[in-house]
């Protein structure tokens, strides 16, 4: 099964998510914000990272901004994110990011573009 | 036929050659007959033979030989035959029959390689021909081609040379021009007819005559000496003109080229001549016309100047300007240029610039008066335009003139000083004055003269000085006039007695000069009367005058003034006098309590220092700007009342005059300190009400945000709650389920609400984005059915009904999707189980409109009318989930876009919202 690396600073939130994830079948790492992410992507190599926008030290904008840079600049990217302004959506697919996903969602919503990404990859 | 070539031996120049070389085959081939045919225009004809004439018998020749002679045309080759077969029954004319044998014939081929004859052996006698025989038939047939190849030639050559002859004679019959030959001598030896006949002479009146009898005597020089460059240089380069005398007595002149001939061993020259008389005379008269103008030109006292259409000079005569290299200078240019040139002010340039644009516009003369200042002088110029137009009315020239007037213009300034002087010190003067003729007749008077002595004008002209002069006086005058007019003295000054016109005697005190003209002539006498005794009265009574006008005055200005103070001081406003200076020399009492001062406290004092500097700037206060700063003549200025507080008065000037001469300023003021405060009061609550609508968006959108964080988790742990709880079937499993149920389904519902808050703040602040573009309604909504409307739980579905052919709008993309979306969704939520929706566009010239039906609950009747309002929901809507948002947001989208929004509903039958969109043409 696909390894899913899940970045947010919101403890309880990503918890919740991992846990969802593994629920349903999947290896799951979790990272606390960019910083994080970037080194747990050179570590694991994930299929896919769901990662937060708003966060401390490095957001999710730099994290996809440096990931790009890297040699795993490949990995799909789904943001999911409280902001609901459409210049910030149009600038994390300008990024790269595969999905702009606004908070509140549902679980399933955001499993159906999981698999969808990774079906695609 | 007519093209055939032939033999063309017409003459018989050949026909030697041709019966020697027969005469010599005859022999050598022991035949009896040799002949030479060729083609003609009729035919085969002989050209030459030898033997008996047998073949004169033309029945027979063409019958019987001319198959023969054409078989040997048609080959192109030798026939040399000796068979028997080739027989030629041929008979003497004078004897029987006899038998030819043909048995030789040879096609003869010219330069161009055409049979054009045949040479031809035929005997009595069957001859064998030896090899010897047949080599020397060829070779005569070769000698024969050749004779007749020289006559080609020599034809062609006649041909070439008759054509020319013939080009010659036609150019000299169709031509202008007229030829003749001269020998050595200068006499004619030739002249063509159109000489004779151009010149009216006939032929034996010129041939034989010298030329010299027919050329004007002042062209004979040079006429001889252009044919002596003729004969020594073969050409000459230019066309040399001369007159010849016509019969009737006149001269033609003529241009000629000459050419010198050899002909007949002697030269002669042959010369062609073309009249030119007509062109001549017309460039002797333009020639003459051309120095006749430019000599007056030249001369003329005046500046004169022709310019194009842009103004530029083509010509400007030596007068305007006298350097000559100045004058070649400014051919071309215009007077910026000249300006620029001379390193002068084009202050000129630019009138003068715009008088000739106004004399082109107007097509008419302009005339203005110009003053040229140099450092020392003004020059004044009286300048002209005056436009030339061609008879097709466009522009020809302009021509300029200018003269100078400057002596003209200080003569008459000089002359109307002094005529204003005298006239003045004439009539206004207060002595006695008068003009009078050399014969002691008065010529003038001034009104003065006339009151000291009581006589009119008129009267005046009809007296002598003798008359009114007491007599005992006149004598001592008299002799005292004498010396004047003599030259002995120059004036006089003598106290006498005059005789008032009521007979009383007038003591005065005369004065007389004597007025000369330029030449020394004696013109008149000037005479000055002063009145010891009306002087003395007059003094008197001025004085009394002057008394009582002062007092006049001041009654009267007092009155104005008093008049003027009681308005002042009654009014409520400010009204204050001003010198000029802006002290201030009057403040009306309402000052007290409009600023607290006591008028007198501000008399002295300059307003400036009142003045709130905030509202003066750094610029000084001057009053005659303040009128002319703004349009309603007002300001709003800020002036310090006796607390130190400021109190806004509104202050309009107006200047005093007095004979038209600004005297001092008058300004009013008004208290619009309330008006001011009420202003003020205004702006904040604006400002406020700005502020809180943007702290309302900011919180909005803060709390929006920050609340979705949260509420994920919460979704989410329910929804991992739910996993959890898959397949157990503990007691309260069933009810823990329904209420995770609960929590998602109210997140669902706070996400919706604070979505459409948000939304709203948004648009109230103006940050809704707005980018209206044309799009296809049409597309848009079935783009919305599909992608969120297909899959209804329940099945049903909407109905589509599209009327027209143009869907374009032009609106906000994102806005309308919206706003479809929300009126879909509310028809499905409100017509459960009560079948499709129906979403129908009719597009017609003026608009689209666009209606979604359902068939659902419908809206009670009382409640329509709030339906677009906030939070409102309708009482039929429990149980059904919603925010009382989306109605007013569509509302609100819907007219961004250019739209109308309307509603008709039944209760329990269903309900119908119509969007009209005016149709944008793509």
């Amino acid at each position: 099964m696909a390894t899913l690396l899940i970045i947010d600073d919101e403890t309880d939130l990503r918890e919740t998510i991992s846990e969802l994830f593994l629920m349903v079948g999947y290896k799951v790492i979790e990272a606390i914000d960019g910083y994080d992410g970037l080194e747990k992507v050179k570590k694991s190599k994930p299929d896919l990272i769901v990662c937060d926008v708003m966060m401390p030290r490095l957001d999710g904008y730099g994290f996809l901004e440096q990931l790009k840079l890297t040699e795993n600049s490949d990995i799909p990217v789904v943001f999911i994110t409280a902001r609901t302004e459409i210049s910030d959506q149009e600038k994390g697919i300008l990024l790269g990011a595969r999905a702009y996903i606004i908070k509140p969602f549902s679980f399933k919503e955001l499993k159906w573009i999981v698999e969808y990404n990774l079906k695609n990859k | 036929m007519k093209n055939q070539p032939t033999l063309a031996v017409e003459n018989k120049s050949f026909q030697q050659e041709f019966d020697s070389i027969l005469t010599f085959l005859s022999e050598t081939c022991n035949a009896s007959n040799v002949f030479l045919t060729q083609i003609t225009l009729d035919g085969h004809s002989i050209v030459a033979k030898i033997g008996p004439d047998i073949i004169n018998c033309t029945e027979k020749f063409e019958t019987e030989l001319l198959p023969y002679i054409k078989s040997v045309f048609e080959r192109k080759e030798d026939l040399l035959l000796s068979n028997t077969k080739n027989r030629v029954d041929l008979k003497l004319p004078s004897t029987n029959s006899y038998l030819f044998h043909f048995f030789t014939g040879i096609p003869l081929l010219n330069s161009k390689n055409i049979v054009v004859g045949t040479l031809c052996i035929m005997d009595l006698e069957l001859i064998k021909l030896s090899l010897l025989q047949k080599k020397i038939i060829k070779h005569s047939s070769e000698q024969i081609l050749s004779i007749i190849k020289l006559r080609e030639k020599n034809n062609d050559l006649q041909k070439s040379i008759s054509h020319k002859k013939n080009q010659l004679q036609l150019y000299f019959e169709n031509s202008r021009n007229i030829a003749y030959e001269l020998d050595l001598e200068g006499v004619f030896t030739y002249v063509s007819s159109n000489w004779l006949v151009l010149l009216g002479y006939e032929s034996f009146e010129v041939e034989g005559k010298s030329f010299v009898n027919f050329i004007h005597i002042e062209d004979i020089k040079r006429y001889f000496s252009f044919i002596n460059d003729e004969i020594i240089t073969k050409k000459s380069e230019e066309e040399n003109e001369f007159r010849i005398l016509h019969k009737k007595g006149h001269y033609l002149w003529f241009t000629s080229f000459g050419k010198l001939l050899i002909k007949k061993e002697k030269t002669a020259y042959v010369g062609t001549a073309r009249e030119i008389t007509e062109s001549v005379e017309l460039r002797n008269s333009i020639l003459y016309q051309k120095y006749f103008y430019e000599k007056i030109l030249d001369r003329i006292p005046t500046d004169i100047a022709v310019y194009d259409d842009s103004h530029r000079y083509t010509y400007m005569n030596p007068f305007a300007i006298k350097d000559e290299a100045l004058r070649e200078y400014i051919i071309g240019k215009d007077d910026f240029q000249y300006a620029k040139h001379t390193g002068k002010d084009n202050l000129i340039a630019k009138d003068r610039r715009l008088k000739f644009l106004k004399a082109l516009d107007t097509k008419a003369l302009v005339e203005w008066e110009e003053s040229v200042k140099t450092v020392n002088e003004t020059t004044y110029h009286n300048r002209k335009f005056n436009p030339v137009f061609h008879e097709d009315g466009t522009f020809e020239m302009m021509v300029g003139f200018g003269v100078d007037i400057t002596e003209k213009k200080k003569l008459e300034d000089e002359l109307r000083q002094s005529e204003e002087q005298f006239k003045g010190a004439f009539e206004l003067s207060s002595i006695g004055m008068g003009l009078m003729n050399l014969d002691g007749s008065w010529k003038e008077v001034n009104d003065k003269l006339c009151d000291i002595l009581g006589y009119s004008k008129d009267e005046f002209k009809s007296l002598s000085y003798k008359d009114i002069t007491f007599g005992k006086d006149l004598n001592d005058e008299l002799i005292l006039m004498n010396k004047l007019i003599s030259g002995e003295i120059h004036n006089f000054n003598i106290e006498k007695r005059y005789v008032h016109k009521k007979k009383s005697l007038v003591w005065a005190f005369l004065s007389v000069a004597l007025v000369r003209n330029n030449k020394g002539d004696a013109i008149n006498f000037v005479s000055q009367i002063i009145d010891f005794s009306e002087r003395k009265k007059i003094e008197k009574e001025n004085k009394l005058l002057v008394e009582e006008n002062n007092k006049n005055k001041t009654i009267q200005l007092n009155e104005a003034k008093n008049l003027y103070r009681l308005l002042a001081d009654n009014t409520v406003n400010l009204v204050c006098l001003h010198n000029l200076n802006g002290t201030l020399s009057y403040v009306s009492p309402s000052v007290k309590s409009l600023l607290g001062y006591e008028p007198e406290d501000l008399v002295g004092k300059i307003p400036k220092d009142y003045i709130n500097k905030e509202d003066l700037g750094d610029n000084e206060i001057n009053l005659f700007e303040f009128i002319n700063s703004n349009e309603k003549g007002a300001q709003e200025l800020r002036f310090k009342n006796s607390n130190g507080d400021y109190i806004w008065l509104e202050i309009s000037v107006t200047i005093l005059e007095e004979n038209g001469i600004p005297t001092g300023f008058q300004s009013n003021g008004r208290d619009i300190t309330h008006q001011k405060e009420a202003e003020k009061v205004i702006e904040k609550a604006l400002l406020k009400e700005k502020d809180l609508n943007e702290l309302r968006t900011n919180l909005v959108s803060t709390i929006s945000h920050e609340f979705r964080t949260p509420m994920t988790t919460i979704r989410t742990s329910a929804e991992l709650i739910e996993m959890y709880m898959e397949g157990q079937t503990f007691e309260t499993a069933k009810r823990i389920n329904k209420q995770l149920g609960t929590i998602t389904g109210e997140i669902d519902r706070i996400t919706e609400l604070m979505n459409a808050v948000l939304t709203i703040s948004k648009d109230d602040a103006g940050k809704t984005n707005f980018y209206p573009i044309i799009f296809d309604l049409k597309k848009l909504c079935i783009d919305v059915i599909e992608t969120s409307f297909d899959n209804q739980k329940d099945g049903r579905k909407v109905q589509t009904l599209y009327k027209g052919l143009d869907f374009n709008v032009f609106a906000d993309r994102n806005l309308m999707e919206y706003s479809l979306f929300n009126l879909l969704n509310n028809a499905f939520k409100y017509s459960e189980n009560s079948g499709d929706i129906i979403l129908q566009i009719t597009s017609n010239l003026s608009e689209i409109i666009l209606e979604i039906i359902d068939f659902g609950i419908g809206i009670p009747k009382e409640d329509q009318h709030k339906l677009f309002n906030t939070f409102f929901r309708a009482s039929n809507t429990n149980g059904i989930q919603g925010t009382g948002l989306g109605l007013y947001i569509v509302k609100t989208f819907t007219e961004k876009n250019y739209g109308k929004i309307s509603l008709e509903s039944q209760l329990n039958k269903g309900t119908k919202v119509t969007l009209m969109f005016p149709v944008k043409k793509q």
